[in-house]
């Protein structure tokens, strides 16, 4: 490919798809980033745990 | 059939999980093929110069825009009638991969107006219907951020979808119905290409490359809305129990 006076207009095109797919690819990092800490706290939250009452069974649980 | 036991988002999670690497593998081969025929191989143009390689991004940009917007009508209206989850999921991820799209095309096609026509804008009915198209995806995209029950984002904006799907065939037969600066079609179905061969390969590379790069996108930004939609759910729960143990 040669250049021409023309280049200008094929930077600047092809340059705006360069930077339109970056910052699209950015943000859906983003956002899987964003969406997994928030099911991860969910899932934390929601978790079915031990009571202190279960915990206090254990310890003193005779063999 | 076993093909809809893809319709549950747990199942739909991990497919589109192991297909994701392939469409973004698909997507950089074909845009380097297509890149070195378009710039290295094609043939300079004899009117336009070097100006005319700018169509190379710019149709198939275009093309995947109206595309987007029909596939994501689709699934809206699948959504309204069926009341499926990963459909409107599906419309919800592909809309800003269309609106990316559409302004790509509307922003190369300025950038080849100006050398060819001698404007970057021209209220031409392809143009303009094409921008309406960008406001569409953009209303979209709004009304679905502004509620804040997912269900009801999604009806409502499904509605808007169906209604703006309208505007695909007017900005597709703008150059026929009306007299424009634009050019007319120059790959039919029923006429012979109107490019050299060279040409219409590097074009349809790049083509290729967008719709696999488009499915990838997609794919990728419908298994982060799942997890935040689906985050109370067993099937979520199970899959984060590696990273809970990690943290």
């Amino acid at each position: 490919m040669e250049f021409d006076r023309h280049t200008f207009y094929i930077v600047a095109a092809y340059g705006m798809v360069v930077i339109a797919v970056l910052i699209e690819l950015w943000s859906l990092r983003q956002r899987r980033r964003r969406a997994t800490r928030q099911a991860v706290t969910i899932a934390a939250v929601t978790m079915p745990t031990r009571t202190a009452a279960d915990q206090s069974l254990d310890s003193t649980e005779s063999p | 059939m076993a093909v809809f036991q893809y319709a549950a988002p747990a199942r739909f999670y991990g497919l589109a999980g192991h297909l994701i690497p392939w469409f973004t593998a698909a997507a950089v081969v074909l845009t380097v093929i297509g890149m070195y025929l378009g710039f290295w191989v094609a043939p300079i143009d004899y009117q336009q110069g070097q100006a005319y390689r700018i169509i190379f991004i710019h149709v198939p940009a275009a093309w995947m825009g109206m595309f987007i917007y029909l596939v994501m009508a689709f699934w809206c209206a699948i959504s309204l009638i069926w009341n499926t989850r990963l459909s409107s999921m599906m419309a919800q991820a592909l809309a800003p991969t269309g609106a990316m799209f559409t302004f790509v095309a509307l922003w190369t096609g300025a950038f080849w107006g100006r050398p060819t026509w001698g404007a970057y804008w021209v209220w031409d009915a392809r143009l303009t219907s094409t921008l309406v198209l960008l406001f569409l995806y953009f209303g979209y995209l709004a009304l679905h951020g502004a509620i804040s029950d997912p269900r009801r984002a999604d009806r409502a904006s499904a509605l808007l979808a169906l209604v703006g799907a309208i505007n695909v065939p007017v900005i597709y037969f703008s150059v026929r119905w009306w007299n424009t600066l634009h050019q007319g079609a120059t790959i039919s179905a029923t006429a012979a290409p109107k490019m050299a061969q060279l040409m219409l390969w590097g074009m349809l590379a790049m083509v290729f490359a967008c719709w696999a790069y488009a499915i990838a996108v997609a794919l990728h930004r419908v298994r982060s809305i799942m997890l935040e939609r689906e985050a109370h759910t067993d099937w979520v729960r199970q899959l984060l129990t590696p990273v809970e143990q990690k943290a």
